[in-house]
């Protein structure tokens, strides 16, 4: 009897080194799996935010030559186009951690044409306008294009389609 | 002695195998790691405004028939769109915002129950089964701009997503 209880207490010793290295390797999992996140974390790719840049930029200039259904006078203005983004409070300075300033990274063109004849009644660009060739070529790291149109009318009935045509670059920053 | 001597081997083989293990699960985290991230990541950007389909639908009531009357002073006397204000909505949204979007719906709604009038230039109003189910509308699949007429009607523009 005293026998069998001895062989026992042996095998339970061996079963509990056993698990202890069961939970060694779980913990070197866990390790491992915090590895992994830490490293997407740190070194992944960065979230593309110029979408939403290009779609800012685009209602930006959008309230700023159209309130409350109306265009806005000063719009049709020659003093208006002569400095186009200032007058919309919109400045190209960007941040230069990774280098853009050596190049511009945006470029706007307003159009305002009359609705029904499609003549041009308005035009204003700034910025880079060699990124506007980039807008046709497919490939990854390049610049994005939005082109966008509303409608729009003065006070004395007068009807206008509006096209803004927003590019930004900032290709080092968000696609690498 | 001999016996302490075969211990001290057994354990040095267990920590050599045991360090080739964690290398190669240490290797197998950066792989997992390197592969797991794509060429960009994708913020999932979805509208449920859109600012210039919004401006493009007060202009569109603000602007006066050959009468001089407003499209929304049109749309408070009249039961639906009528010949000059469906053209001219299926013109301005169609055209600017059929390529963007998915479907484009212009139109009369109740604004209790939010089911829209058919009208014969946009037909029926896109079907919302999660407004079905919950009652409650669903905005991600959609970008909308609703204005209100009187108490029981509201003009709304539905911009439904690809």
């Amino acid at each position: 009897m005293n026998k069998i209880t001895q062989k026992h207490i042996s095998k339970n010793k061996k079963g509990g080194e056993k698990i202890l290295s069961v939970y060694w390797f779980v913990i070197l999992f866990i390790v491992a799996a915090a590895i992994v996140y830490m490293t997407a974390s740190f070194y992944g790719k960065p979230y593309d935010v110029r979408q939403v840049e290009a779609d800012l930029l685009t209602n930006k200039i959008a309230d700023c030559i159209s309130e409350a259904g109306y265009l806005k006078d000063e719009a049709l203005e020659p003093q208006f186009k002569d400095d186009f983004p200032g007058n919309c409070g919109i400045t190209f300075d960007v941040e230069d951690s990774y280098g853009p300033k050596e190049q511009e990274q945006y470029y706007i063109k307003l159009t305002l044409t009359d609705f029904s004849s499609k003549n041009n009644v308005f035009k204003a660009k700034e910025g880079n306008v060699n990124l506007v060739y980039s807008c046709n070529l497919k490939g990854n790291n390049l610049p994005f294009c939005l082109k966008r149109s509303f409608y729009v009318i003065d006070k004395d009935n007068n009807q206008y389609q509006a096209d803004i045509f927003s590019i930004v670059r900032k290709t080092e920053k968000n696609v690498k | 002695m001999l016996n302490k001597k075969n211990g001290q081997i057994a354990e040095t083989i267990t920590w050599i195998v045991a360090t080739v293990i964690i290398i190669l699960i240490l290797a197998a985290s950066l792989l997992i790691s390197s592969l797991s991230i794509g060429n960009k990541k994708d913020i999932g950007f979805v509208k449920t405004t859109d600012t210039l389909a919004s401006k493009s639908l007060f202009s569109y009531l603000l602007t006066k028939d050959a009468e001089g009357i407003a499209i929304y002073g049109q749309l408070k006397n009249q039961e639906n769109l009528n010949e000059f204000n469906g053209n001219l909505g299926k013109t301005i949204f169609e055209e600017f915002y059929g390529g963007e979007y998915v479907n484009v719906w212009l139109g009369i709604i109740n604004t209790q129950s939010f089911k829209g009038e058919k009208n014969d230039y946009f037909g029926e109003k896109p079907a919302d089964t999660k407004f079905e189910n919950t009652k409650v509308e669903s905005t991600s699949a959609k970008a909308t701009e609703l204005i209100k007429i009187n108490n029981d009607k509201a003009i709304q523009v539905v911009l439904s997503h690809k």
